[in-house]
């Protein structure tokens, strides 16, 4: 064999390998749903998240519901990308030991704008229970303009007097009754965080209390 | 510049932003045509029994119904009231795997197809289109999830994409819309 | 007919009486939505979701209160939680500054229509001291009923709106120097 045949062999030989490798790590899922560039980049992304040993699910949740709703390539790929910095900045947080679904929870509140200290003190505070659902709960409250600080401090204060999910879920509910009746959400927060460290939890079924400042 | 010439700069900023605006009258009247068409809905709160993503259908609004099993197996019904008449919704058993077989339900009665989209299904619309069931307002799907955190919105008519208003929101808004959230626990222990 | 009349017939199911109470208060709710949200549009989607939200919380609505300022705060969440979307897309205030000054200073001479200026002034306020401003100075409210609406302190809302007035003066004294 002539040295140049030898050579473009161990080109085409090297190009085969790298096609077959992209082949392997692209995720079947996204390949019909994005255009080539966006599938290359947004592989690059999970590959890194499956490297780091971060869920990956999430991820290529958004590039599915980006090309869903007919989203730009590029807006994909930065969307994938922020969200794979989120989930890192939670992991960091919440230690190597958190389950996936904590880690994207955990993702959810930073993408919010909670501190990612919140996520560190919630750790410390809680190291033996889920982390899930108190985390969904707490960026819902974000989400529906209860202020981060007042939020994180209802979540964090509820979460020390062990409270279960089922607590944390009927809390968030009682807000979002509160809100779409006239409180204030902050108030809603404070005051329906209060009554479940106390004795007696409240009574869902009962009107909503005149949470008016006096 | 005196304290008085500083209130009056302040009130006549004020009452310039007062002058009437050019849409208020149309968006009143689509407003006041869109109230004439919807009657006061009288809502029933979420009974204490129920498990924690249970709500209550108004005219358009969605509401999960999750039927969780103990460990030991075995069936468990759970009923949703809207205006005081039970509904039974649905009766499953536990899946293997911590699955759990979660009925979405969905009150459109204008609507001419209602379908569910998420993260477990690729945010496909024709993947998990809803049945009509109840007579013509309820739609309705019953999925097997995985434990874990999901994402999930519905799609009306093929176009219009919404969130459930009674769930909690995911705050990522990466294409310009909040979806919602549902937790499937490990376990019943928490 | 009163407000607590209005209500208290709509709660039976009189649209029309709904309809009253959404004649009533429209104006001053999108004049908020406006300020707030900076964009007619998204102004109008919120001011149309808080008037059917109120409309299904309407049979828990406590008549004893004073309805305006249960509306305005169901308003104000709906603007907060629309703006919390919005955030990383909103300008930077540094941004509009220099459109604002720009436009003060291109106005033709011998203009009388000041209130897209004003309107562009108070925009460049950050969002609690624009909300302040505007329910102080364009709605004309009371602190205690501005309390109650926005859950912040009298005394909170008073430092509020002066900061707010401050921040405002140097532009509203270059909109109106003639």
């Amino acid at each position: 064999m002539t040295l140049r045949r030898f050579a473009r062999l161990s080109v085409v030989s090297t190009l085969l390998m790298l096609v077959a490798r992209d082949a392997r790590a692209q995720d079947p899922r996204l390949r019909g749903a994005l255009d080539v560039e966006t599938l290359a980049r947004v592989t690059r992304f999970t590959d890194s998240a499956r490297a780091e040993s971060l869920p990956t699910d999430p991820l290529v949740g958004v590039a599915l519901e980006g090309a869903q709703r007919r989203a730009p390539g590029a807006r994909i790929a930065r969307a994938v990308q922020e969200y794979l910095g989120a989930l890192r900045g939670a992991r960091v947080a919440l230690g190597v030991e958190a389950s996936a679904p904590e880690i994207v929870s955990g993702a959810g509140v930073l993408l919010a704008g909670v501190p990612a200290d919140v996520l560190k003190r919630m750790r410390a505070g809680n190291p033996h229970r889920s982390l899930t659902v108190p985390l969904v709960v707490l960026a819902d409250l974000v989400a529906r303009g209860v202020p981060k600080d007042t939020a994180s401090r209802a979540i964090e204060t509820v979460a020390r007097g062990n409270a279960k999910d089922d607590d944390f879920t009927a809390l968030r509910r009682l807000v979002e009754q509160d809100i779409g009746a006239g409180a204030s959400p902050a108030t809603a927060t404070m005051l329906r965080a209060r009554s479940l460290n106390g004795v007696v939890p409240p009574d869902p079924v009962a009107p909503a209390p005149a949470v008016r400042r006096p | 510049m005196t304290d008085h010439d500083s209130e009056l700069l302040f009130a006549r900023a004020g009452a310039a932003l007062r002058a009437p605006h050019p849409r208020d009258a149309a968006e009143i009247e689509a407003l006041v045509r869109r109230v004439g068409a919807a009657p006061v809905v009288h809502v029933m709160p979420a009974r204490a029994w129920l498990p924690w993503w249970v709500g209550i259908a108004a005219a358009g609004v969605a509401f999960v119904i999750g039927l969780g099993v103990g460990r030991t197996g075995g069936a468990r019904t759970t009923v949703a009231s809207t205006g005081g008449r039970p509904t039974l919704v649905s009766q499953v058993a536990s899946i293997g795997g911590g699955e759990q077989s979660i009925a979405f339900v969905f009150v459109a009665p204008a609507a001419r197809k209602v379908s569910l989209v998420g993260d477990f299904n690729g945010w496909d619309a024709s993947a998990t289109p809803l049945q009509r069931t109840d007579g013509r307002n309820t739609w309705s799907i019953a999925v097997r999830l995985p434990p874990g955190r999901h994402v999930y919105a519905f799609v009306i008519d093929g176009a219009t994409w919404v969130a459930d208003p009674q769930a909690p929101l995911a705050p990522e808004q990466w294409f310009g819309q909040r979806n919602s959230v549902i937790v499937i626990p490990e376990d019943r222990r928490s | 007919m009163t407000d607590e009349e209005l209500v208290g017939r709509a709660v039976e199911g009189d649209t029309d009486a709904y309809a009253a109470l959404v004649e009533r208060y429209y104006s001053s709710c999108a004049r908020i939505a406006r300020r707030m949200l900076r964009n007619d549009a998204d102004a109008q989607d919120v001011v149309q979701s808080t008037f059917l939200r109120a409309l299904r919380a309407l049979d828990r609505f406590d008549r004893r209160r004073v309805f305006r300022v249960w509306l305005f705060t169901i308003l104000v969440n709906q603007c907060r939680t629309a703006m919390t979307g919005r955030r990383r897309r909103e300008q930077r205030f540094s941004d509009d500054d220099v459109s604002l000054h720009a436009a003060i200073d291109e106005r033709p001479a011998g203009a009388i229509d000041e209130s897209h200026l004003v309107a562009a002034a108070v925009e460049t306020l950050e969002p609690l001291l624009r909300e302040a401003f505007v329910l102080k100075y364009v709605e004309e409210l009371e602190y205690a009923e501005m309390s109650a609406i926005t859950g912040a302190g009298v005394s909170a809302l008073k430092m509020r709106v002066k900061r707010a007035c401050e921040a405002l003066r140097p532009k509203l004294e270059a909109i109106y120097h003639d």
